[in-house]
């Protein structure tokens, strides 16, 4: 295996015991490579896989056939277990699952400190991890009492203060407000650009997957198709079978073409799609 | 007299404790019969908090809930009544399900509501086809079913109490696009069908504007707006300044404008881009 690959999918099913009889996989024989660095959203309809995939990223899951590969080490061998999941942090779909402590800070503070830093560093990196999710003024709060969007801002400050290789957040944001998805959304690429690490942002808004360098699209159990954000939403088709959809501002372009606008294909962000059209009435 | 009136409601948790939070201030509106009034705020704005006080779930500090100029809180029969009469589905509703099948399941508020069995399995059955619940999914347990199928089954056991008022606590909240547009198409035929008064609880603006006559702003407890989208999105900085946004369409149409275009203010992608025609259109025949 590359040197630069952190995560690496062989040939890779699983199935869960009460599935076993049916023979029903929720994950078919996927394959994929995701390099350092890389910033990769998955998209995919209910039950498609994603969350399945998720936790076989980092040996929470086991595979049933094929191989999973963090920084070279196979998931599956038992003294893996404990780096692997030092490398890539999974943040989880459901918070409620995660919060470990009944102190906000305490929650926060629980993967470092199984790291075994001074507690210097620690308190260092919770504040700072607090801060980036913006729940730093909720520190002394009780975690069980916080609204569903707020726990899940903790849920990730707790991977954030881990400082791993990778992260794999299952729907970060489904339940947040709209500054709340775009802090968290600027928070990872933050994380992404600025130390490097490597991001796989599973979620159900088409809008998050604007400013990947690869989507993957899972659909029935399958990674359907790779690509970059132009490829995948350049096929609006391909989208719908998959139970996705357009991006809102392709939405748009949709209706405006549709009453005899004229414009370029494959406009995708709002950015573009106002820069096209001020070049259009600058024409005029 | 409205449908519902609620009469300068506050409520607090976790009271005489360091963690004692103000969920909501002084909240006042009226909701009429028939009206589709969507709910945004941050989180932990008190949206959840509110939604359980017009069911009777929890009970105001101080101020009232009239239901038909009844107070809902004023027995324990009352608030019995009111929540069969207001029907909550509740963030997250699939977590709940607990019955071995997914008809015991819808069935389960028509039980408690004490109708005979017919009408019961009537209800059931219509409840399924508003949802798009196929009948042969009722005899399965909810469990096997997909995340969007368990969200249909959830929201199908609250209509089936045929309520009064329905409220929907983010009901598309984790379903996959598809399942969005589904469950919000079904609430609109259900609203059509049954005339019934219908709250949404949502964290989107697009759906927000797309579907409301009406949208109550909360911020961090108090209800700050209470007005029909276009009012309300035109207070972009506000918005932004309380954790919330306008409609991605809204957006691009703002910063046209920004721009130094003549463009109308929209909130829907069919208004945007009807708003967008008329600029260039314009621009093309002005000298
Ligand atoms: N604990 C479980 N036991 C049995 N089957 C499961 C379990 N968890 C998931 N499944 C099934 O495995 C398949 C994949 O589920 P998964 O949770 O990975 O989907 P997903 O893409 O994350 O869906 P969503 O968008 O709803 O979160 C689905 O058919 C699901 O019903
Ligand atoms: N059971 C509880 N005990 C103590 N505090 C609570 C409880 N439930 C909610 N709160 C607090 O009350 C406030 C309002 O919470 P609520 O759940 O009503 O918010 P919300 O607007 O529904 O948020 P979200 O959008 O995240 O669902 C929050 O600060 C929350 O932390
Ligand atoms: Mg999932
Ligand atoms: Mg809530």
């Amino acid at each position: 295996m590359e040197q630069d690959t952190l995560l690496k999918f062989e040939n890779v099913s699983y199935t869960y015991e009460e599935e076993e009889e049916n023979n029903r996989l929720a994950v078919r024989n996927i394959s994929f490579e995701i390099k350092k660095g890389e910033f990769i959203v998955v998209l995919g309809h209910n039950g498609s896989g994603k969350s399945t995939i998720a936790k076989l990223s980092n040996s929470i899951y086991l595979p049933t056939s094929g191989r999973v590969l963090v920084d070279g080490m196979d998931t599956s061998v038992e003294e893996n277990e404990i780096p692997c999941r030092k490398k890539i942090g999974v943040v989880f779909q459901n918070p409620d699952n995660q919060i470990v402590a009944s102190i906000v800070e305490e929650d926060v503070a629980f993967g470092p400190e199984n790291l075994n830093l001074p507690q210097k560093e620690i308190r260092a990196r919770v504040d700072e991890a607090l801060k980036a999710v913006g729940m730093y003024e909720y520190r002394l709060h009780e975690t069980h009492r916080l609204s569903g969007g707020q726990k899940q801002r903790v849920a990730i400050a707790g991977i954030i203060a881990m400082r791993p290789a990778g992260i794999v957040l299952d729907e970060p944001t489904a339940m947040l407000d709209p500054k709340g998805r775009a802090d968290i959304l600027e928070t990872v690429h933050t994380l992404n650009k600025e130390l490097g690490m490597t991001v796989v942002l599973i979620t159900h808004f088409m809008e998050e997957a604007l400013h990947a360098d690869r989507i993957f699209v899972i659909n029935d159990a399958v990674v359907e198709r790779t690509g970059t954000p132009d490829e995948i939403f350049s096929d609006a088709a391909f989208l719908e079978t998959c139970g996705l959809e357009l991006p809102d501002t392709a939405k748009l372009c949709l209706l405006l073409k549709k009453r005899g606008v004229s414009l370029p294909d494959r406009i995708f962000t709002p950015e573009a799609l106002i820069e096209e059209l001020v070049r259009q009435t600058e024409r005029a | 007299m409205s449908l519902l009136e609620v009469k300068n409601l506050s409520f607090g948790y976790s009271r005489a404790t360091p963690f004692e939070i103000q969920a909501l201030k002084d909240v006042s509106f009226n909701i009429d019969e028939g009206e589709l009034v969507s709910v945004i705020g941050h989180t932990g704005s008190g949206k959840s908090t509110l939604m359980q006080m017009l069911n009777a779930l929890l009970t105001p500090e101080q101020g009232e809930v009239l239901l038909e100029g009844k107070n809902i809180h004023e027995s324990k029969t009352s608030a019995y009544e009111a929540r069969f009469r207001v029907g909550l589905c509740f963030q997250y509703p699939e977590y709940q399900l607990f019955c071995e099948t997914c008809a015991e399941d819808i069935a389960f508020g028509p039980k408690n509501m004490g109708l005979p069995p017919d009408e019961i399995r009537e209800r059931v059955k219509q409840a399924a086809r508003f949802v798009g619940l196929d009948e042969a999914l009722l005899d399965h347990s909810p469990f096997d079913l997909s995340g969007g199928q368990k969200r249909r089954c959830a929201i199908a056991g609250v209509m089936a109490m045929r309520p009064k008022i329905l409220i929907l606590d983010e009901p598309t909240a984790g379903l996959d696009p598809a399942g969005r547009s589904a469950v919000l198409d079904m609430i609109l035929h259900y609203r059509q069908e049954t005339g019934a008064t219908v709250i949404i609880v949502t964290h989107s603006m697009e759906i927000a504007a797309a579907v409301s006559d009406r949208i109550l702003v909360l911020n961090q407890g108090a209800l700050v707006f209470d007005s029909t989208p276009a009012e309300i999105f035109s207070h972009y900085e506000a918005l932004v300044s309380m954790g919330l946004n306008v409609p991605s369409f809204t957006k691009i149409i703002y910063a046209l404008q920004k721009r130094g275009l003549h463009v109308q203010n929209a909130y829907t992608a069919q208004a945007a881009a009807d708003a967008i025609c008329a600029m260039l259109h314009a621009e093309e025949t002005s000298p």
